[in-house]
């Protein structure tokens, strides 16, 4: 989850930009006349790096290292430069020449040594990322309760159990999801992507709510075509999970899909996924009827993204998923609609500027079950409609912690009054990722 | 020509060349020598060779050659640079450059020696070319370095963007920095792209620069001091280079804020399976706790379960009977409201257990028999799948049944009742293209319901009873009834039940009971299985006088069965 900020050069807002190239122009033409004189060649390579040129910038600092071989300033400017690109061999030739020089600036070998170890992550064959965190979460209605204890049964009148009256609660949780990347080494720049989440929470009150989750994420990432179709990529995968709840086993899961996508250079992104996985319930002394709900669930899913202006994006997210159980009454099929508006700005914290992110979140989902459950009304059959609003904040504090948080206010509005819920829910906790 | 027309002529000749345009003239020169190291010299298009200088002009068809110590960068006038090491012989054999659209043509040759080329404008829309004696170098993007020499053939490695690498005898292209290819000789084919070594970049580096004590051609040279008064690397100081982004990826993996997206819909889905869980347990409970009256204004009222076979018949307009693959078991709940002496509606809800069949297949139905006062007909409209059907019904009473089986000792059962229910229903499917035809042989039983704080939570209770069901090896169905026994230890929260024969099978097992309700599996002879799934009915002398459920048999051969059984204490 690191790479996600641009230079701190391409932040600046757009019209700086062409103005910025109209420099670069100007300068040029000076170095053209003049390719001696180091005032010139220093303002254009500055101006270019800016600008985001980075080859013009090499070239002229490449022609400062003819003038005087022997520059470590120089030398870890164009390592940087070469890092921008993507070029890590050519970054750490350039970092290796500068820490070998006795004549190296010590803030300048730190720089160096920093840039070199991140380097040394990108080149190696297995890559890893790791994100934590831990924190407390409160819910006015943790137990998905109806709003009025006035519910059906059998299609009567009843009066909801009381164990199950909505109720607020606090939690301690953890979550943690580990990446790994394994690069083939070919041109086509195939992958092998897996990953492997995972989440607890200890409820202080409902206890019969906690839960531990685990999933497991494995497949290759295929380029397409890349040369008729540059950025699109195919990936197969195999995805497995078990959720206990309440301290008992409660769901294991496996299943597989397949997703194509597609990422342009400008930061747009698409995916078209498939997936189908077999869900087997497990009854226990506090589900007592889970058992009923095993069943297939297949789902096709569209998700999409794109920069809307001044470090605003767009994140959107349409699927159609159809549960079928054992028993009709918990079989559905259900569309959903999520959208987010991440803004990533860089806030400077002791000197050094650092990622935060504050998104906007809104959805609505769409469940129609296939049959009446006796239980509660043996002729109406469940309709629900959800809508949901909500934030999350992310800052980034060190290299490698940050803190997190996320609130959302959802509304579920049912044609049962068994399922008609409202939960304010908000949770937050330090963040680590490295 | 005589001697004096040949002076007019030459005369002519010197005042046309005057008056041409000084632009064609300046058309050919194609960038600027940025930095030399002696010897290095150049040879433009049909002159005299001559020393290049820093400042020299450059121009299109100009050859470049350096000494053992001599070396050379070119400043091209679209911002490509290219760096030339000692002992290289190149050429400029097209440069076309048009600044208002920022693209052209650049080609060049290389007979030996080595470059860097750094691309400029003409390079990033796909035009520049580098030619060897071995192979033909296409260039997008871009930063590469060749190399070529008579003993080894041509090296070449991508710093950044696409190249092509073509010889006579096959191409391969280099997508990722970092990467280089070497064709031996014209007729040998490239070999595929491999890495580079450091070594090999790092000798690369020195040989395309000034060597020790070399200047470039510089009147004033920059120093430490000078370099860090300009600000170089100023924009890189303080940034995390774990937060930057390259400019071409390495490989495909993708990024981290798309995979985030993903991973808060998995957990969402979780947090919503996590509710579904609740909220079934919290509506089985609440019916516990909420059995409707049984007596009373509200009238009375049974709950129970109902279980069969059903069967399906698909026929387009003109063409065959399709029997949908053959008999399938149906199970699922049945209810009776007896609202007042005159009025009862009894409704039975079942699903189909295979989950097999296409989407008009039959997959779960709600049959109404009856009406309520105050209650309009069409909210006990009669259902298949969601459309609404007219089920023609037939109720068979229990002593019709009894009547057919009388080996049977039937339940003795107090207030719960039970019997037999054949319904058949005839809806349009395919969008009018074709009808289909359901038939169910049911049969359900429904008792009171019992408080469940009244159920025991200590002590054993033995049952007995009928079971009753349709069963058939794939074709015709056929009617068996048999006896069986029970036995509840509601402390352990389980018991044991077996059916000494029925429809020539027996089959004995364990169920787990919870709270008024249990269920389990039986195992049968001939590799019959049975699940059974039940609920304890008050009686006037106990909460749990009779018990009642459905149960469902699946076995080798297409065996199957469906149907109920019903019992009391004994």
């Amino acid at each position: 989850m690191g790479a996600i900020l641009l230079p701190a050069a391409d932040l600046s807002a757009q019209a700086v930009n062409a103005t910025l190239k109209q420099q670069q122009e100007q300068a040029f033409a000076q170095v053209l006349r003049e390719p001696g004189n180091l005032d010139a060649s220093f303002r254009y390579a500055e101006i270019s790096s800016a600008v985001g040129d980075y080859e013009a910038a090499i070239g002229a600092l490449e022609r400062m290292l003819f003038f005087n071989p022997n520059l470590p300033r120089v030398k870890a400017e164009l390592g940087v430069l070469y890092f921008r690109l993507g070029s890590q061999e050519m970054a750490r030739a350039y970092f290796s020449d500068v820490l070998a020089s006795r004549d190296t600036p010590p803030e300048v070998r730190a720089k160096v040594e920093a840039f070199l170890a991140e380097s040394d992550k990108r080149v190696a064959p297995n890559q890893f990322q790791v994100f934590l965190q831990t924190g407390l979460r409160y819910q006015t209605n943790a137990n998905a309760g109806p709003g009025s204890p006035l519910v059906r049964a059998f299609g009567f009148d009843a009066t909801l159990s009381r164990d199950f009256v909505k109720r607020p609660d606090w939690n301690w949780f953890m979550q943690g999801a580990l990446r790994h990347v394994y690069d083939f080494g070919n041109q086509r720049g195939d992958v092998w992507e897996t990953s492997l989440v995972g989440y607890r929470s200890v409820q202080f009150d409902v206890t019969r709510l906690n839960l531990g989750y685990v999933e497991l994420q494995s497949g290759p990432r295929l380029a397409l075509a890349p040369d008729l179709l540059p950025g699109w990529t195919i990936r197969p995968y195999g995805i497995g999970s078990y959720i206990t709840l309440g301290e008992e086993p409660y769901l294991a899961n496996g299943g597989g899909g397949v997703a194509v996508g597609w990422s342009s250079p400008l930061g747009w992104t698409a995916e078209l996924a498939v997936e189908r996985a077999r869900r087997v319930f497990r009854n226990s002394d506090d589900y007592p009827i889970a058992k009923q709900q095993t069943g297939e669930l297949s789902a096709i899913s569209l998700q999409g993204g794109g920069p809307i202006a001044y470090g605003v994006r767009w994140l959107a997210r349409v699927s159609f998923a159809r549960n079928d159980a054992k028993v009709d009454s918990y079989s559905y099929r259900q569309s959903t609609f999520d959208v987010a508006f991440p803004y990533e700005m860089a806030v400077p914290l002791w000197g050094t500027p650092r990622r935060l992110t504050i998104a906007p979140t809104a959805g609505y989902t769409r469940a129609s079950f296939d049959d009446p459950n006796p239980f509660v009304d043996p002729f109406i059959a469940r309709k629900d409609r959800e809508w949901r609003v909500g934030a999350a904040f992310d800052a980034q504090l060190t290299d490698i912690l940050g803190f997190g948080m996320r609130l959302q206010y959802a509304v579920n509005d049912s044609n049962l009054p068994n399922y008609r819920t409202r939960n304010f829910s908000v949770f937050g906790g330090p963040t680590a990722r490295f | 020509m005589t001697s004096d027309n040949r002076r007019r002529f030459l005369l002519a000749g010197t005042l046309l060349l005057a008056l041409v345009p000084s632009s064609i003239v300046r058309a050919e020169r194609v960038g600027t020598a940025g930095a030399v190291n002696p010897a290095s010299r150049g040879t433009p298009p049909s002159a005299a060779t001559r020393i290049i200088e820093m400042g020299s002009q450059i121009v299109r068809r100009e050859r470049i050659q350096t000494s053992a110590v001599g070396s050379v960068q070119l400043v091209f006038i679209d911002k490509t640079t290219l760096n030339i090491g000692p002992n290289s012989d190149m050429v400029i054999d097209e440069f076309v450059y048009d600044p208002d659209k920022s693209a052209g043509k650049l080609s060049a040759s290389l007979a030996r020696g080595a470059m860097r080329f750094v691309g400029g404008n003409i390079s990033h829309s796909g035009g520049a070319t580098i030619r060897t004696p071995a192979s033909t170098i296409g260039i997008r993007g871009g930063v590469t370095t060749v190399a070529h020499d008579a003993r080894t053939g041509t090296r070449v490695i991508s710093h950044f963007g696409t190249l092509t690498v073509t010889s006579l005898a096959g191409t391969e292209i280099i997508r990722r920095p970092g990467f280089e290819v070497t064709v031996a000789g014209a007729g040998q084919p490239p070999s595929a792209p491999f890495r580079v070594t450091q070594a090999e970049l790092e000798a690369m580096n020195r040989v395309l620069t000034s060597k020790a004590g070399q200047s470039g051609g510089a009147r004033s040279k920059p120093t430490p001091s000078k370099v860090q008064q300009a600000g170089v690397g100023s924009q890189s100081d303080g940034i995390s280079p774990a937060s930057v982004r390259s400019l071409q990826a390495q490989t495909l993996a993708q990024n981290g804020q798309t995979v985030l997206l993903q991973t808060i819909a998995r957990q969402d889905m979780v947090s919503e399976t996590v509710q579904q869980g609740q909220q079934a347990t919290a509506a089985a409970v609440t019916a516990a706790e909420n059995p409707p009256p049984s007596s009373g204004d509200a009238g009375e009222f049974y709950f129970g379960f109902a279980g069969g076979l059903a069967s399906s018949e698909r026929k387009s307009t003109g063409g065959p009977v399709d029997t949908r693959g053959g008999p399938f078991i149906v199970r699922g709940a049945a209810v009776i409201i007896d609202a007042d002496r005159s009025s009862r509606v009894s409704a039975i809800s079942i699903y189909r257990e295979d989950g097999g069949g296409d989407a008009d297949d039959f997959s779960s139905g709600t049959f109404v028999q009856g009406q309520l006062p105050g209650v309009a007909p069409s909210e006990l409209a009669s259902k298949i799948n969601d459309t609404t059907v007219t089920p023609t019904q037939t109720l068979v009473s229990s002593d019709a049944l009894k009547g057919a089986h009388p080996g049977v000792n039937f339940c003795a059962c107090e207030y719960t009742r039970w019997g037999g229910w054949a319904l058949s229903a005839t809806r349009s499917i395919q969008q009018g293209a074709a009808t289909q035809t359901d038939k169910a042989d049911l049969f359900w039983v429904a008792g009171r319901l019992s408080d469940p704080a009244e159920i025991p939570l200590t002590g054993t209770a033995s049952y007995g009873g009928h079971i009753i069901g349709n069963f058939t090896d794939g074709g015709a169905q056929r009617q068996a009834a048999g006896n069986f026994s029970a036995t509840v230890d509601f402390a352990a929260g389980s018991g044991t039940m077996a059916v000494p024969n029925l429809d020539g099978r027996a089959y004995s097992g364990s169920f787990s009971q919870y709270s008024n309700a249990f269920g389990g599996s039986l195992t049968g002879t001939g590799g019959a299985d049975m699940n059974v799934v039940g609920m304890f009915f008050r009686g006037s002398a106990s909460p749990v006088q009779d018990i009642g459920g459905n149960f469902s048999v699946t076995g080798p051969g297409n065996y199957l069965g469906g149907g109920i059984f019903a019992g009391s204490k004994q």
